[in-house]
């Protein structure tokens, strides 16, 4: 038996104006500067409340929240005339609601500006409205700048405001990938807080998978071809011992002038 | 003089001193009773039943059952409506907590109803999807209790059907089911209109209303055999490009 407040806090608040709340956040639509997330009344601590309810534990299995991913992003550069470089961000397209697997098509790259993206790992729904709410950060600083943003400044705003939340169960592994004027760059990001900079990443259930094909194979100049090829066959042998991971492969290659998108490929055919 | 023996603690002194000690860590006594409330306090219950929606190339089918059950056993309401149709293109379907449920269907006709007064036109399928995934996310540390599915006509024409988890992680499908018989809707879906079973030459058949909505019957009766809590009736909704959205009701088994 465990107690979620961790504030004893014994001065009595009186009962929130229901209305007040339900105006709040029904009729008009929460604005950023003012908005906080509603917690459950009596003082109780978000996370141990939602891990009651909606955890492993608990008793709706059917109500768990969407999770479990292999995701891996590595930069190269290009070997030879005719290729161009870049990044490569592959990723499965299972997510699974505890054992239960709730979809197996679910689109883990998020576009996070017209020559970035992030990848989802970690809770579903966590990360596609924070990715989105640095989607808005990114395209409210090129209108004020009238300058791309930078990776290195895009990541560290979605790492500022994980970090607002920190401790409250946000489940949010991201890698933040993209070109500007410094290169290519993949930031990992973390619900711990966590921001680091790296040439090859992976996160999610089946990264040690993912990192064994990864860093076997890895080198730092290659073919467009040979790149795409790593991408997928990491990604099918994380699918292939991973349970957390399977579907298709979806692939996003970022060069320096735009962002490909390749048709998602079957893992079983891989 | 007293030789205590803690490695066997005959007596079970040990044992009961340690017991005695995790008890009182456990319940104080300072612990006033709002901390023993705080402790026990379980705003949600599942009220049990399931439901599901087909989206086709002009049309989209959503059915439920209509029963209502408290705590597994007891059936309350044999003619409780999970369907809620917000406009002509645009149907709601949720399975859980019905309190949440209620609020949902609030909430969702509170914003379709601003957006035609701002706007002077109804509100799209694909914008209402966003929306409802936003709103559940913003319940992010006290979540809705319900597995909500979104469906309509889209602005194309097509049908369209949104499946969320309980937080608003959002995903457009060709089908998706929630509720008690989901883990049975869903292999059934994925072989009849998903055809993964199917080799890849097979010609596929059509996904026509009419077997759509023969797929929705046929599955539900399968369900109310194996399911305690899904029964009573099928109310099947139905969303064309175009027309106003019917209604249909069918007897299920009662028991």
């Amino acid at each position: 038996v465990s107690m979620w407040g961790l504030t004893y806090s014994e001065d009595d608040r009186e009962v929130e104006d229901l209305g007040e709340t339900f105006d709040a956040l029904a009729v008009s639509a929460p604005v950023s500067a003012n908005f906080t997330f509603p917690n459950p009344p009596l003082g109780i601590q978000p996370k141990g409340f939602v891990n009651a309810h909606f955890g492993p534990d608990s008793n709706a299995k059917s109500l768990q929240f969407r999770k479990g991913t292999t995701t891996l992003a590595f930069v190269y550069e290009p070997l030879t005339e005719q290729d161009v470089g870049g990044i490569i961000v592959a990723v499965d397209s299972r997510a699974s609601a505890g054992e239960y697997i709730s979809s197996k098509s679910v689109m883990k790259i998020l576009d996070v500006g017209d020559h970035m993206v992030a990848t989802m790992a970690g809770g579903a729904a966590d990360c596609q409205f924070w990715c989105r709410t640095v989607h808005k950060y990114c395209n409210m600083f090129e209108l004020r700048e009238r300058s791309k943003i930078t990776v290195s400044a895009a990541s560290k705003y979605f790492a500022n405001v994980l970090y607002g939340y920190k401790g409250q169960g946000l489940s949010v592994g991201s890698m933040v990938a993209g070109y500007d004027k410094r290169g290519p760059q993949i930031f990992m990001v973390n619900s711990e807080g966590d921001r680091t900079l790296l040439k090859t990443c992976s996160v999610g259930s089946g990264s040690l998978n993912a990192y064994g094909i990864l860093d076997t194979y890895y080198k730092p100049k290659m073919t467009d071809e040979e790149a795409r090829k790593l991408g997928r066959r990491a990604i099918m042998h994380a699918t292939y011992r991973d349970a957390g991971s399977g579907g298709v492969c979806n692939m996003v290659h970022i060069t320096p002038t735009q962002k490909v998108r390749y048709p998602g490929v079957d893992v079983s055919k891989l | 003089s007293f030789k205590y023996d803690a490695k066997h603690d005959p007596l079970g002194q040990m044992k009961a001193f340690k017991a005695a000690f995790a008890d009182v860590e456990e319940n104080p006594d300072w612990r006033s009773h709002k901390l023993i409330e705080r402790q026990r306090w379980n705003p949600y219950s599942m009220e049990g039943g399931s439901t599901c929606a087909i989206a086709g190339d002009n049309f989209v089918v959503v059915a439920s059952d209509t029963r209502m059950t408290a705590g597994d056993i007891n059936v309350i309401n044999r003619e409780v409506d999970k369907i809620h149709a917000l406009s002509d293109n645009i149907v709601m379907t949720n399975a859980g907590f019905y309190g949440d449920v209620l609020q949902m269907r609030r909430l969702l006709e509170t914003h379709l109803h601003k957006y035609r007064f701002d706007y002077r036109s109804n509100m799209t399928v694909d914008l209402c999807a966003e929306l409802l995934a936003r709103n559940l996310y913003y319940r992010r540390f006290f979540p809705y209790y319900t597995g909500v599915i979104l469906s309509g006509i889209d602005e194309h024409g097509k049908g369209a059907v949104f499946s969320y988890d309980p937080i608003g992680c959002i995903e457009r499908l060709a089908y998706s089911a929630s509720g008690a018989a989901e883990p049975m809707l869903i292999p059934f879906l994925d072989c009849q209109v998903g055809h993964v079973t199917l080799a890849d030459g097979i010609e596929r058949p059509k996904l026509t209303l009419e077997r759509a909505c023969a797929l929705m019957r046929d599955a539900f009766r399968s369900c109310a055999e194996r399911e305690i809590t899904t029964g009573d009736s099928i109310h099947l909704v139905i969303a064309e490009a175009g027309k106003p959205v019917r209604h249909e009701r069918r007897k299920l088994r009662e028991d």
